[in-house]
């Protein structure tokens, strides 16, 4: 039998676990250095929940997924609305990924690399159909995360992103262990931060290799014609169209909790993992399970390693945290060079390695890696060093926490 | 006395008489440089079937244990190479799932091949493929703007498919929708994300005026004024 959790029923009490669970966190969290990661991580939960919302409302007994017939991510929640003309998802920059089941948001990163190729003026997709060409998805997904960029910056890797809520958990799983974090030099945090920009330029520019014929007319590479389904039947979908998800850890993680929750069927999705690396599947590749057990190990030595390359985090940071969007950003991490100490306690608690906000003599230290989880603003002794401002208007400041030991 | 007088309705049956074919059947096209032939590894049957300016028009095509909605009315035609229909398959576009029309053939010989379904050009998105291979379209196959395709790129022994995926009713109507109802979203947006930077400005503005009229008392104006000129030089 196949049934579903209506969302009159389920939105309400979605909305009534939010507001009890904030209150609850900021009422009884009594260690003032924890009380911001406290409601952090419930936000990063409750966000991960409605970002796979399909997963908690259903519709459950489905016929699972399989080579034919209906599939998870075949689901999406709240989407519909949009019609032909952008029936992937909203764009909202978190690893939303597009291979889970009943998303609400789709992850840009996915959304831009398919509407270049395979997908340019081209009107079926993944079991949907696209009325608008390729460029208008395209400029639809560069204003949405222009616009949220520039309201809420990185606030989206700190606060939302479903594969920073897993990297905070491996840190807290390393804490389990009272075990320190390793920490990157500055070098080579700076050459990280930079092979963001690598990332975004390779898989851009792939992208637009694989989708010529398309959009110039000219076939660069044999068998990369336009169309996603058609081209799944001579064989280029898993091995060419949206490359950086071939590569992106959060695919295998989705597919691993699809298949633990059994919406996936593992011996269809290992079947196609096995063989050698380069031999790319649907849903899961060799080379993306290889990148999440290489991050996952890693993380547990350094924290939120994967957002220091991450090309989506690259991306909002290109629309917050420069010229000429710096100017104009909304939501600004501030630092009050006449309180500040210089004891270094910020820079030593980033989880990506920020220094801006230690070394920057005051005003706005709002930086590219900086992703606003304000950990280092709740963790400053100094009261009103360092602040978090949206619009100008303080929402968190730091505090003198000393004073309560 | 009224007297009704009923008018005596006749139904009127044109009998058509249907063909069988079987693969052993060939028909045949006159070429200069030799016939080409027409054939079907399946079985049958047609109403009508008749050649027409070097093309077989089929009236009414059947096939055995085959997928099709209604009959076929198809016209096939080969130059320089032999032909050999293996496979048909049409199913109607429904409110939101495409339809389809699919042909596989098998041929004989470097030559050109045409194909018409009756199917006009701009009522789905075709696509000719050659042993799994997609063939981009001037590169090999073309479709005149009857429904037509040509394929030219199609070597001896080789099976192509040409296949059309019909839109759906529901997306039909959305292409026929006026300028602003198609294009609604990147408009919404647009404005959306407008009305955002103008906000931003605003308050980027109003910001910026907020140091000038700060509380610090006068004989500490000069060291706020000196801290903001050596953030602007950092920047």
């Amino acid at each position: 039998m196949v049934w579903e959790i209506s969302a009159t029923i389920a939105l309400p009490i979605f909305s009534v676990i939010i507001l009890v669970g904030i209150f609850c966190i900021l009422k009884f969290t009594k260690n003032k250095t924890k009380n911001v990661s406290n409601l952090r991580l419930f936000v990063q939960i409750i966000a991960t929940v409605a970002i796979f919302m399909g997963l908690v409302l259903g519709p459950f007994d489905l016929p699972r997924m399989a080579p034919l017939g209906p599939s998870p991510r075949d689901r999406l929640v709240g989407a519909g609305f949009l019609g032909y003309q952008f029936p992937d998802g909203v764009s909202v920059p978190v690893l939303a990924c597009y291979y889970a089941n009943g998303r609400t948001v789709t992850c840009p990163i996915w959304q831009i690399q398919a509407y270049i190729f395979p997908f340019w003026n081209f009107p079926r997709g993944y079991d949907v159909f696209y009325s608008t060409s390729g460029l208008e998805k395209l400029g639809i997904v560069f204003a949405l995360v222009i616009g949220m960029s520039l309201i809420l910056g990185r606030f989206f890797c700190g606060w939302l992103c479903p594969f920073g809520l897993y990297m905070d958990l491996l840190t807290r799983v390393r804490k389990v262990f009272r075990t320190r974090h390793l920490t990157l030099s500055e070098k080579t945090n700076t050459m990280l931060g930079q092979l963001r920009w690598i990332i975004i330029a390779i898989f851009l520019i792939l992208s637009v290799i694989f989708g010529s014929y398309a959009i110039f007319g000219t076939q660069i590479i044999p068998g990369t014609i336009a169309g996603g389904p058609l081209g799944a039947e001579a064989g280029i979908v898993g091995n060419l169209n949206e490359p950086f998800c071939l590569v992106c850890p959060m695919r295998p993680l989705c597919v691993g909790v699809l298949t633990a929750l059994g919406y996936m069927k593992w011996s269809y999705v290992s079947q196609i993992t096995y063989g050698p690396f380069w031999i790319t599947g649907f849903y899961i590749t060799s080379i993306n399970l290889a990148v999440l057990i290489a991050i996952t190990i890693l993380s547990l030595a350094y924290t939120r390693l994967f957002c220091r390359i991450c090309p989506l985090g690259g991306l909002t940071a290109l629309f917050s945290s420069f010229t000429p969007f710096k100017q104009i950003a909304v939501t600004r991490l501030v630092k009050d060079e006449e309180k500040c100490t210089k004891c270094g306690i910020c820079k030593r608690v980033c989880p990506t390695g920020a220094t801006q906000m230690y070394e920057k003599k005051g005003g706005d230290v709002t930086e590219s890696r900086c992703m606003l989880c304000a950990r280092c603003v709740e963790m400053c002794p100094e009261k009103g060093a360092l602040t978090v401002k949206v619009a100008g208007k303080t929402v968190f400041k730091s505090r003198n926490w000393l004073e309560s030991l | 006395m009224i007297t009704l007088v009923l008018p005596e309705i006749c139904y009127i049956v044109e009998a058509q008489t249907e063909t069988a074919f079987t693969p052993t059947d060939k028909f045949n096209i006159p070429g200069t440089s030799g016939p080409s032939t027409i054939s079907f590894s399946i079985n049958g049957t047609y109403m009508q079937a008749s050649i027409e300016n070097g093309a077989w028009k089929f009236v009414g095509l059947s096939f055995r244990n085959l997928t099709q909605q209604g009959k076929l009315n198809l016209t096939v035609s080969a130059q320089d190479s032999n032909v050999t229909i293996t496979s048909y398959r049409a199913t109607n576009a429904t409110e939101s799932g495409m339809g389809s029309v699919r042909i596989s053939y098998l041929v004989e010989g470097n030559g050109t091949q045409t194909f018409n379904f009756g199917v006009t050009p701009n009522v789905g998105y075709w696509s000719v493929i050659v042993q799994r291979v997609y063939l981009p379209q001037y590169g090999g196959w073309d479709i005149s703007s009857d429904g037509k395709v040509t394929v030219t790129g199609a070597t001896s022994g080789v099976v192509v498919t040409i296949m059309c995926y019909t839109y759906s009713t529901s997306y039909a109507d959305a292409l026929s929708q006026p300028f602003y109802a198609q294009h609604s979203v990147i408009l919404a947006v647009g404005v959306g994300v407008f009305a955002v930077v103008a906000l931003c400005l605003v308050i980027w503005r109003v910001n910026l005026r907020a140091p000038r009229q700060s509380k610090v008392p006068r004989h500490n104006r000069s060291l706020t004024i000196k801290h903001v000129s050596m953030e602007s030089t950092e920047r």
